[in-house]
């Protein structure tokens, strides 16, 4: 029998219901859990009851007043802590660095799995690289700036080539033809993409650190480091299949 | 044409290696941890006082005297993050760490010039800094009101004297109710639009 076949018993403590529920749902998909749910209805209340709280593995807890003292009633639990604006106010060894304000965008299937996977693990396990990415600082940072520089090149691109300018009245707001020709023209040599993101690309890190294998399909970024490498002037439709995989990935 | 580089950005890039960070951190300080998870909640028991829904003898003694004047001395954090809202929570920060640091100064420039105009026009971005202004002058007024009409009871700790500002507290609860809401309009993170 493996440590995946013992169900992880797992609180997950919200005065929001409808946003607890929505985190417990995800967790109850993705894997072998037992899980209690707390919040507010209107008075608080625990579904189902929990027999003895020191059976609590681990906790997953938002970052509220009246849920931090229930929490301190409970021993010695692994907590994940969340709070609506990212998790950037909150100092702990685990935080959700994603907003989460309510069900629209509570954790997924996949990302339950993950935290389920990392948790059930011994302490001692949990080493930095096994981190679900859902709780690494720096989360979606590389992976924002690659997709502010393919959206500069298709902004320019489309200002240049597409025959009615007058579709995205924005476009009209770039400066004249001229510079940006220019301008595309920079952004077209991949030794530009190589001097501000590296040569190659750190696939591997930004894999493990960013990118979330339930969105987005992560061979678009390795098909245009690939791009990259041929030492081409970039052509607009690379730039839009990763363009098109990066607004997947993060959500544009 | 592409807005002009705001020479506060140099500054930000000195004071703070991710403006948006601080930024965020600044409004769920305000917003979350004091507005809706403190103030409000706070406020909210003391109606339920007021009503006679619960009895709270502590509450009762120090609400007007300790916890409503909280404002006064939260209204500016406010006021400051809305000031700093366009220039901390553009995309054209990203150019201030890495890896877009590393583009040389004058792509660092219309680059970031360019995704931030592309931001302002997609975003209604002075809409909604106004909105949350305009929910701060109705929190202010309404709290006015209240210092003013509480300032009349001749004891700011008896319920039957506080009870008669029962429909202002109302009044302000929904004031503070309702900056709340525009402040979570905001961003919670970095856009590329």
């Amino acid at each position: 029998m493996s440590a995946l076949d013992n169900p992880i018993t797992v609180a997950v403590i919200d005065r929001n219901k409808d946003r607890c529920t929505a985190i417990a749902g995800a967790l109850a998909a993705g894997g072998n859990a037992k899980i209690f749910v707390w919040y507010i209805d209107p008075e608080p209340v625990w579904q189902p009851t929990v027999p003895d709280t020191g059976s609590l593995q681990m906790v997953i807890c938002h970052y509220g007043v009246s849920e931090r003292e229930l929490l301190e009633t409970i021993p010695n639990p692994s907590v994940v802590f969340f709070g609506g604006g990212g998790g950037a106010e909150i100092s702990h060894e685990y935080v959700i660095r994603r907003e989460i304000t309510g069900t629209r965008n509570a954790i997924s299937a996949s990302e339950g799995q993950e935290l389920l996977e990392f948790f059930r693990l011994d302490p001692e396990q949990r080493t930095p690289e096994r981190v679900p990415g859902l709780l690494r600082p720096g989360f979606q940072f590389f992976l924002l700036s690659l997709a502010v520089v393919c959206q500069a090149f298709l902004t320019l691109d489309r200002r240049l080539n597409d025959r009615d300018e007058t579709a995205d009245r924005y476009i009209a707001l770039l400066p004249d033809r001229g510079f940006c020709e220019t301008q595309l023209e920079r952004l077209k040599s991949p030794a530009w993409w190589h001097s501000v993101f590296g040569a190659p690309l750190p696939l591997d890190q930004i894999k493990e650190k960013e990118w979330n294998t339930s969105r987005g399909d992560f061979e678009k970024v390795v098909e245009f480091d690939q791009c990259l490498a041929q030492a081409e002037p970039l052509k607009r439709a690379t730039v839009e299949a990763l363009y098109g995989a990066l607004t997947q990935q993060l959500r544009l | 044409m592409v807005a002009p580089h705001p020479e506060t950005t140099a500054q930000l890039s000195e004071s703070s290696r991710v403006p948006w960070e601080a930024w965020q951190k600044g409004r769920a300080s305000f917003n979350h941890d004091w507005l809706k998870n403190h103030y409000l909640l706070a406020l909210d028991t003391f109606i339920n006082v007021l009503d006679d829904l619960v009895e709270n003898d502590a509450l009762l003694n120090e609400y007007v005297s300790s916890l409503l004047p909280e404002w006064e001395e939260r209204r500016a954090e406010i006021v400051g993050l809305i000031d700093e809202f366009a220039l901390c929570m553009s995309p054209r920060t990203l150019f201030l760490t890495r890896p877009l640091v590393n583009c040389p100064p004058m792509d660092r420039e219309y680059l970031g010039a360019l995704v931030d105009t592309l931001w302002r026009n997609r975003r209604p971005v002075e809409r909604i800094a106004d909105d949350v202004r305009s929910a701060i002058g109705v929190v202010d007024a309404a709290y006015r009101e209240l210092r003013q009409r509480v300032s009349l009871s001749s004891d700011t700790r008896s319920l039957s004297a506080l009870r008669e500002s029962r429909s202002t507290f109302g009044t302000f609860r929904y004031a503070c109710l309702r900056l709340a809401q525009a402040v979570e309009v905001l961003p919670g993170t970095l856009e590329i639009l």
